[in-house]
């Protein structure tokens, strides 16, 4: 690490440590502000302490700075990069700035530590994207970008539905152990079949995999919205008969759009398969990304959605996201035929 | 396709389908302790399934990149990835279990971590199955789809497997064990069908099932009090554990009944010892002129059955529960289970509501609804107003519905719209279309006609009186005018589940926010200068 006199320092230096200096200080004053006895803190404590904030919060930005330059130039191993970086980087510390709404009243608890914290990683990540050596994207990138978003947004509506047509079920059919393991069970096997199905349908018609996907995705996102007005009468229906009818009806109406889904997500894996590189179309990043959106919409849907849409508004809202999936990769794969034309004339 | 990739394609298939057997058995225990371990709050079950699921995730996104890192063969690789597995899985449990004991928070957080990281070996074996099976020569989407289904219907087998058979019939210590010694099975099978010839990993891999076996004992001592009380276990312990695919039923040395780590009520039928507790069972023949034909949903410890078969007035008495593990541990107190040979009894093992959508033309004089946790998963199947109508739906003229709602003042709001009196009894509600009107001396006889076997009160002796007082002063006036004027109270619906999410959990989270981000009395300018 180079040390630079303070006649030296840059704008950008200077800028971090106005933003060090300020962010500290309206830390310290906050804090204070917030003790349960003011009363007693004079003057000059308040003075002392926030000039001791400032100096700390500079420093403290100084050595961040200078340890995250350290990591870009040692994990990329590239001087341009580092270089590329080190020219942004200290813009994305302004975010501090923030703190500055401590003087009218914003308190620094733990939600707004964190979204300052998110607002700085999202900066930083911006600045390294375009710190990295830039390759010209083809077609075939462009699109598994949109394919990995489409996997991930089935991913969602899938962990949506399986928590709310749970719900839904226990009221007609009673809540037990015994009903969450078998609309479990139901869903792994109708993914199952579709998976398997849409593989079949990939070598049936190989050239109409983005027609398949549409269909089978807008199929299953009707099916979405229907299950608020289908599951109670089917529920209803089956409520007083045999046990294994009433297993049979439970199985049937969440593997179904289970299996649409299924074989939905398999062509959607098929249509990727020919222009990419091995390790760009490997499954595991397909159903990574399936996953990680249903880990995402778990989340989501205990921490915001069931407590503001309930479960009609989270069925709604799931199927909905379906459809646009749907239209959204109608759009994608129209200018992806077109773009792929373009290249081969 | 030749011989040899027809074997090793079967090969595969079988390895997939074990994977996905162990994966579900693994995140069901993981979702089942985690949720246990947060006393079963709406958001634990499906936090604990996220924490899986972003393992998985990132496990199928770096398998294949670790696998080339490390050089490794697919099934040597594969192999180490599921005892690494089976063994985190194994040792995380009981581990965050010993944290809880000194703070719940940090030891439900190895819990958190545990199941991610045991998901993401098992992800990146996922993708590791993925590539091998691709690399047979099939087309490549029919490859892909075929290990996902083996994966996918391996998983429901393990669901089912795991859901309906080894959870109903061994401990969930044991099952941990089963599937733990299952992963490391699997890694065995995997390190053997690898085309390299080393077998020092097949030796590895049974001392380490050895270890676990071993080990067991020592390592679960105390498991289920652990994560039920956190560092409550210190003090309380079970004395008697019933478990079941429908939950845990955990018996205290003072004769406490806990569901899955909590209260369910206490072998005792001493009214004069918690007046407050089990007086509320005294009070239901007091709520009612005629109270003939009584519902009971939910057992729990049985006292409330036995106390209530007691009044002199009732004539028959039925009992629905929806989890036996409720009965085995009421045969162990033969005093209170004697009410089950009582003709007036009649009892049910069944989901409550779903009996009374199946029993449409029954009607009673007084339904006693014991049920659940407002705050808990699930609460609102037996506290919604959905719920609620149905109860009235089953209650003859001037029938009495009295609910647990456990304090939650929603529970009570729900009830004013659904019947036009509605009272409180200590945290029970009571709810009838009809006034409760009986005298004073009406409850105070009522409450005295509740006897014995030897045909003398339940409550009596020199405090009867105080204790008869104490039990009649829990009840309030009617709160029905009130509770309708009042307008910051939920509605609690089957949709809006709002004592789960909206007045408690999330709900409360989100609207409690603003007042704590920002509070201009506290800006530092107004406040220091």
């Amino acid at each position: 690490m180079r040390l630079e006199s303070a006649s030296e320092s840059s704008p950008a230096d200077r800028l971090l440590v106005v933003t060090g200096a300020v962010s500290g200080a309206c830390v310290a004053l906050s804090r204070l502000a917030s003790a349960t006895d003011t009363a007693g803190t004079s003057w000059l404590m308040v003075l002392i302490q926030a000039t001791v904030a400032a100096q700390g919060g500079a420093a403290l930005l100084w050595v961040v700075r200078a340890f995250l330059r350290w990591t870009v130039g040692r994990v990329s191993g590239s001087h341009a990069v580092r270089d590329a970086y080190t020219r942004d980087d200290t813009a994305t510390y302004a975010v501090f700035l923030l703190t500055l709404a401590t003087a009218i009243g914003v308190q620094l608890v733990a939600p707004v530590l964190w979204l300052l914290g998110a607002l700085f990683v999202g900066a930083q990540a911006w600045v390294l994207r375009r710190a990295r050596p830039r390759r010209a994207p083809t077609v075939a990138h462009r699109h598994r970008g949109a394919a990995l978003g489409l996997h991930f947004v089935a991913g969602v509506t899938l962990m949506l539905y399986a928590l709310t047509w749970r719900r839904l079920l226990e009221r007609e059919v009673g809540a037990s152990a015994d009903l969450a393991t078998l609309i479990t069970a139901a869903m792994l096997v109708g993914l199952g079949v579709g998976a398997l199905s849409g593989a079949r349908v990939a070598r049936w018609w190989p050239a109409r995999l983005a027609i398949v996907f549409v269909v089978l995705q807008t199929a299953a996102a009707l099916w979405g919205a229907a299950s608020i007005a289908l599951i109670p009468r089917v529920g209803t229906a089956v409520a007083g008969a045999a046990p294994a009818t009433m297993i049979a009806a439970v199985a049937a109406i969440v593997a179904v759009p289970m299996v649409l889904m299924g074989a939905a997500q398999t062509a959607l894996m098929a249509s990727q398969h020919d222009p990419l590189p091995a390790r760009d179309r490997t499954a595991g990043s397909w159903w990574g990304a399936a996953l990680f959106g249903a880990a995402v919409a778990g989340v989501l849907a205990v921490d915001l959605l069931l407590a503001f849409t309930g479960i009609r508004g989270t069925i709604l809202g799931s199927a909905a996201l379906s459809l646009a999936s749907a239209l959204g990769a109608a759009l994608v794969f129209t200018r992806r035929s077109a773009a792929a034309a373009q290249e081969s004339a | 396709m030749t011989g040899r990739t027809t074997t090793s394609m079967r090969t595969l298939d079988a390895a997939a389908v074990a994977a996905g057997v162990l994966t579900a058995g693994q995140a069901m225990l993981w979702s089942r302790v985690i949720g246990s371990a947060n006393g079963n709050r709406p958001e634990t079950f499906t936090h604990a399934l996220t924490m899986v699921l972003a393992g998985l995730s990132a496990g199928l996104l770096a398998g294949i990149p670790l696998k080339e890192r490390l050089g490794m063969g697919a099934l040597r690789f594969g192999a180490l990835l599921v005892a690494f597995a089976g063994a985190l899985f194994y040792v995380a449990m009981p581990t965050g279990a010993a944290v809880m004991l000194h703070a719940a928070a940090p030891g439900r957080a190895v819990l958190d971590a545990g199941a991610a990281l045991a998901a993401a070996a098992m992800g990146a074996l996922m993708a590791v199955l993925f590539e091998a099976t691709a690399a047979l020569g099939l087309v490549r989407p029919l490859a892909i789809a075929r290990a996902t289904t083996a994966l996918l219907l391996g998983s429901a087998v393990g669901v089912l497997l795991t859901g309906y058979v080894l959870l109903d019939i061994e401990s969930l210590e044991h099952t941990i064990l089963i599937l733990t010694l299952a992963a490391l099975g699997l890694a065995q099978g995997l390190w053997l069908a690898a085309p390299e010839r080393r077998r020092a990993g097949v030796t590895i891999f049974a001392l380490i099932a050895l270890a676990a076996l071993g080990a067991h004992d020592r390592l679960f001592e105390g498991f289920l009090e652990r994560i039920h009380f956190g560092p409550g276990a210190r003090q309380t312990r079970y004395d008697v554990v019933v478990q079941g695919r429908d939950g845990i039923v955990g018996v205290t040395p003072d004769a406490r009944a806990y569901g899955d780590g909590l209260y369910r009520g206490a072998y005792s039928l001493d009214a004069d010892a918690s007046p407050q507790l089990l007086g509320r069972a005294f009070l239901v023949p007091a709520l009612h002129r005629a109270p003939r034909r009584i519902l009971q949903l939910g057992l729990g410890s049985g006292a409330w059955t036995r106390i209530l078969a007691d009044a002199r007035a009732v004539d028959s008495l039925t009992v629905v529960e929806g989890n036996p593990g409720y009965l085995e541990a009421l045969w162990r107190q033969p005093a209170i289970a004697a009410v089950l040979d009582d003709p007036r009894v009649r009892l049910h093992l069944d989901d409550p509501r779903r009996w009374l959508a199946r029993h449409p033309n029954r009607r009673f004089d007084v339904i006693v609804a014991n049920t659940e946790w407002h705050w808990r998963a699930g609460a609102t199947h037996v506290l919604s107003a959905e719920f609620l109508e149905l109860l009235k739906g089953h209650l003859a003229e001037g029938g009495v519905a009295f609910f647990n709602g456990t304090g939650s003042l929603d529970a009570l709001y729900t009830a004013s719209g659904v019947w036009q009196h509605v009272v409180r009894a200590s945290n029970y509600i009571a709810a009838s279309d009809a006034p409760f009107d009986l005298s004073r001396d009406e409850r105070r006889a009522a409450v005295l006609a509740i006897v014995g076997p030897d045909g003398a009160p339940r409550i009596r002796g020199a405090r009867a009186a105080h204790t008869v007082d104490a039990i009649l002063g829990q009840l309030s006036g009617d709160l029905a005018p009130a509770l309708r004027r009042a307008n910051d109270l939920w509605n609690i619906t089957d949709d809006n589940m709002a004592s789960e999410f909206k007045a408690t959990g999330a709900g409360a989270w989100w609207r409690a926010l603003p007042a704590r981000v920002w509070r201009p009395d506290r800006a530092w300018p107004t406040v220091l200068f």
